[in-house]
């Protein structure tokens, strides 16, 4: 049975006395280790949501969809688009696995959102960094090293963020180029161009897909000038997502059921080389972010990508699925997390990333 | 010490190791120029190598060290430690490798803000991050403070557009934080040391992003009859759903100091003007510019005008950029804040400073970045009076607590330093602080990076309201 604490004050007490915890995700296979697992379900509130000021606190426990649904209702949105949103993430596992979603190319992914953070170190003390308005520098910036963490540092137990207002009008376009280097060549072009894209997508076969938002009746004009800098007519042009184009398991609504997601940071130049390197494999995976992120669907073994990933000086997340580690490949931060690990949680009671693990479910 | 110096000689020729008085007075303070103590010594390296030595020489002889860049920090944070060690990083100033394809370059830490954008403009990029300072301020600087300027409200601070650091830390092991990507794996590592007021060592080499340049600008001048009034009409755009780049603030006594510099041609009756710039595709902004346009027709603005070319949006910056400095100049001394407020409130917050600024008998100037909500007070006052300094200091305690209560922060981009360390606990717990402290000494066991620099301490009496700071007593700092 799950601890399930109904207050902030018995979440702290209950990691002050364990001597291994961890956050239930959202899947529901049953862990292989001997940790207490706790769910967070009963903090699921808003804490504070200010739509003049473009700011909201919740609770770590709230489905991320339903923060969304929150600020919909204000015409705002959280802008690092956090996938998964339709697996019942939850907000406080979104910002522990650090993930943001192809539409956050446009103003930046979650590290840029994130304003403050509540959290229960390993000591059981409940510590509050960062704050809630929309700019501060006061005290070291822990609410951005939450992002990412994976819970190894402490329990999330709230968040505030900086959100922004939706755009009333937007547009997918979608170009079919005969090859990938194609693709990857009209990619580099655009990022580098002055057009402000809200999203910047490439497939494996060289499909470029574009979303742009913006005041009512300037998409058009924006569409042909776009299309005139590409020299190519899109070979789709909706008002609505058009995520058929992907391979289900990274459209980034759910997490696949079998095999490892892996998230991959990359940049344009070295998505060419990951592309090379995982052509003949037959992955699953897309390019996101204007070429700054990979998503993988790996079936086969860990250990091989991983070795794959580090001779391209390049790290991996495990973002769901077995894996011999939450971070693989390139894993040159870990002499500096180590230093952070020694400072909140010296008894290891949250698990390390970056140390063999059961599962990668976090 | 003589041991430590000695060796300090090993490491650097004469002439890059300053342990003279003539070449060491330029040191002594920052931006924050009321408060000045004395190194043993400054040391210019030329190569990371002779910064990695260093810092093991700080660690092994136990000598306090702080980093320098160009000496702008407005709250003490390059002030030297007394008897401790300047290390001046101006000569690591190369720009290492610029790849426009990924839209980022690799940079020294003693580069100039504006330096990285100058590079980048043949490609048609630039670095967004834009203190007031960019011309003089280097990135390192940047990067420890997480600087800010007029463009944050929609571009983020320096820590947004910072990727990757090789980090010397204060025992001189080096670590590599981040990469050369927007995204990472595991915790944002570079997210936490940008901010870190140097306190976690010193950065060597920093990868950072650049954006590409906006297509098309559009750049509005409303004046107002009050402070209160310009504050409210921030709120207003904010609601709109329009993103400005950026929205600044001025009142009487910076538009009068800023004409009086450099002739902006501001309106001379307002006494309060807001800047609003729109910037990204042309379309796109044209749209907005008619939204913005109806917004800011609600908010009771006396006169409307819209920079009509590139020239006048330059001057529209440039007076704009030039006022705080103009101020400056207005009087003898002046001290300057820079606490947050929610920006509903900030309508609010200007009357009540407004009110404070006239029980205490002192002029305040403001010019801020409006859309965050970061107040800048600049409070004048003639420290050759005998409370002078006391005064305004106990006015801008008086501000900062009244931006806490309104629900903001102590700091929206000059950091704590010395000079907010009192404040901290009115912005976190003893159990925060003690967080910030062991995250500190898992990254540095003695303690010696930036000593006595942002989180109160034993070292760091806070500066008092009342009479001389206790170092002051204790002839270790002294007021120019
Ligand atoms: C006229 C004026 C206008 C200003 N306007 C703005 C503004 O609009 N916005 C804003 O945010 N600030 C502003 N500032 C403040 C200041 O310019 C910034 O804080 C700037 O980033 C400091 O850069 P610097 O090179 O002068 O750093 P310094 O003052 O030399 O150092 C600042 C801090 O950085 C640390 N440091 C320096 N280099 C490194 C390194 N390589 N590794 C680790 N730590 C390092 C130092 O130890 C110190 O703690 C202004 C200052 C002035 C005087």
């Amino acid at each position: 049975m799950d601890s399930n604490p109904q207050s902030i004050d018995a979440l702290v007490s209950l990691v002050k006395n364990a001597s291994s915890i961890k956050v239930r995700g959202s899947e529901n296979t049953s862990t292989q280790s001997s940790a207490n697992v706790i769910s967070l379900s009963a903090l699921n509130r808003i804490k504070e949501y200010l739509p003049d000021e473009y700011t909201i606190s919740v609770e770590a426990g709230m489905a991320t969809s339903e923060v969304q649904s929150t600020l919909a209702a204000k015409g705002q949105y959280l802008p690092f688009d956090p996938p998964f949103a339709s697996e019942g993430t939850t907000i406080g596992a979104t910002i522990a696995r650090g993930l943001s979603g192809p539409e956050s190319f446009r103003y930046g992914i979650l590290r840029d959102f994130i304003l403050g953070v509540t959290f229960i170190d390993g000591h059981g003390n409940l510590i509050r960094a960062g704050g809630k308005v929309v700019k501060n520098a006061a005290g070291f910036d822990i609410p951005k090293l939450m992002s990412g963490s994976c819970g190894s540092f402490g329990i999330i137990a709230e968040a505030s963020f900086k959100v922004f207002p939706v755009a009333p009008e937007t547009r997918t376009l979608v170009f079919n180029y005969s090859h990938f280097d194609k693709g990857h060549e009209a990619l580099v072009k655009l990022g580098k161009s002055p057009f402000t894209l809200d999203a910047l997508d490439l497939s494996s076969e060289g499909s470029l897909v574009i979303k742009l938002a913006g005041q009512p009746g300037s998409t058009d004009e924006r569409i042909s000038a776009i299309e005139s800098f590409l020299e190519s007519r899109a070979d789709a042009n909706t008002e609505e997502n058009n995520d058929s184009i992907w391979p289900e398991t990274v459209q980034l609504h759910n997490r696949p059921a079998t095999g490892t997601l892996l998230k991959v940071p990359t940049n344009p130049s070295s998505v060419m080389a990951l592309e090379s390197a995982l052509t003949g494999s037959n992955a699953p995976r897309r390019y996101s972010i204007g070429g700054y992120v990979a998503w993988v669907h790996w079936s086969e073994s860990v250990e091989a990508v991983s070795s794959l990933l580090a001779k391209l000086n390049l790290s991996g997340q495990v973002v769901s699925g077995g894996a011999p580690a939450i971070i693989i490949g390139d894993t040159g931060q870990r002499p500096f997390y180590n230093r952070i690990k020694s400072a909140l949680d010296p008894d290891g009671k949250f698990g390390d990333l970056y140390a063999p693990t059961a599962s990668a479910h976090l | 010490m003589s041991d430590f110096i000695a060796q300090l000689r090993e490491i650097y020729p004469s002439e890059r190791l300053y342990e003279d008085d003539a070449r060491i007075t330029p040191y002594v303070s920052d931006g924050l120029t009321v408060f000045r103590a004395k190194p043993a010594a400054v040391v210019m390296p030329v190569c990371n190598d002779e910064v990695v030595k260093t810092l093991a020489l700080c660690h092994a002889h136990d000598i306090p060290f702080v980093a320098r860049g160009s000496g702008t920090s407005l709250s003490g944070g390059s002030m030297p430690i007394e008897e401790g060690l300047v290390i001046s990083l101006n000569q690591l100033n190369q720009i290492l490798e610029l790849d426009p394809d990924n839209r980022t370059a690799r940079v020294q830490p003693g580069v100039i803000n504006t330096g990285i954008s100058v590079a980048a403009a043949s490609h048609g990029l630039y670095f967004a991050p834009d203190p007031s300072s960019q011309t003089v301020c280097t990135i390192g600087g940047n990067l420890a403070f997480n600087s800010g300027g007029a463009h944050c409200l929609k571009y983020g601070m320096t820590s947004n557009h910072i990727l990757g650091i090789k980090v010397a830390l204060p025992d001189g092991e080096v670590v590599e934080l981040g990469n050369d990507s927007l995204e990472n794996t595991g915790p944002d590592c570079v997210g936490l040391f940008v901010g870190s007021e140097g306190l976690m060592g010193i950065a060597l080499e920093i990868q950072v992003r650049l954006l590409p340049k906006p297509e098309s600008y559009r750049t509005i001048l409303a004046s107002y009859d009050s402070l209160e009034t310009a504050g409210d009409a921030v709120a207003t755009v904010v609601a709109s759903g329009i993103l400005p780049g950026a929205m600044e603030i001025m009142d009487a006594l910076a538009i009068e100091a800023a004409e009086a510099a450099v002739s902006a041609g501001y309106p001379d009756d307002a006494a309060a003007l807001l800047l609003v710039e729109l910037d990204g595709e042309a379309a796109a902004v044209e749209a907005e510019f008619a939204a913005l346009t109806s917004a800011i027709e609600t908010t009771g603005a006396k006169e409307v005008r819209a920079a009509q070319d590139e020239n006048e949006r330059m001057l529209i910056w440039k007076g704009r950029k030039s006022a705080f400095s103009a101020v400056g100049r207005l009087s003898p001394d002046y001290i300057v804040q820079d606490g947050v407020v929610p920006r509903s409130k900030l309508g609010e917050a200007l009357k009540a400073i407004s009110e404070l600024s006239a029980d205490a008998g002192l002029r305040v100037a403001n010019v801020f970045h409006a859309g965050d909500g970061n107040l800048h007070p600049l409070i004048l006052f003639d420290a050759k009076q005998p409370d002078g300094l006391e005064k305004a200091e106990a006015l801008a305690g008086k501000i900062l607590r009244l931006c806490l209560r309104l629900g903001g922060s102590i700091t929206g981009e000059h950091g704590v330093g010395v000079e907010k360390l009192k404040y901290m606990p009115d912005m976190f717990s003893d159990t925060d602080l003690e967080a910030f402290r062991r995250i500190r000494r898992s990254i540095d066991t003695k303690e010696i990076s930036n000593r006595g620099k942002m989180l109160p301490g034993k070292e760091a009496p806070a500066l008092s309201d009342l009479g001389p700071h206790p170092l002051e007593k204790a002839g270790i700092i002294s007021r120019m």
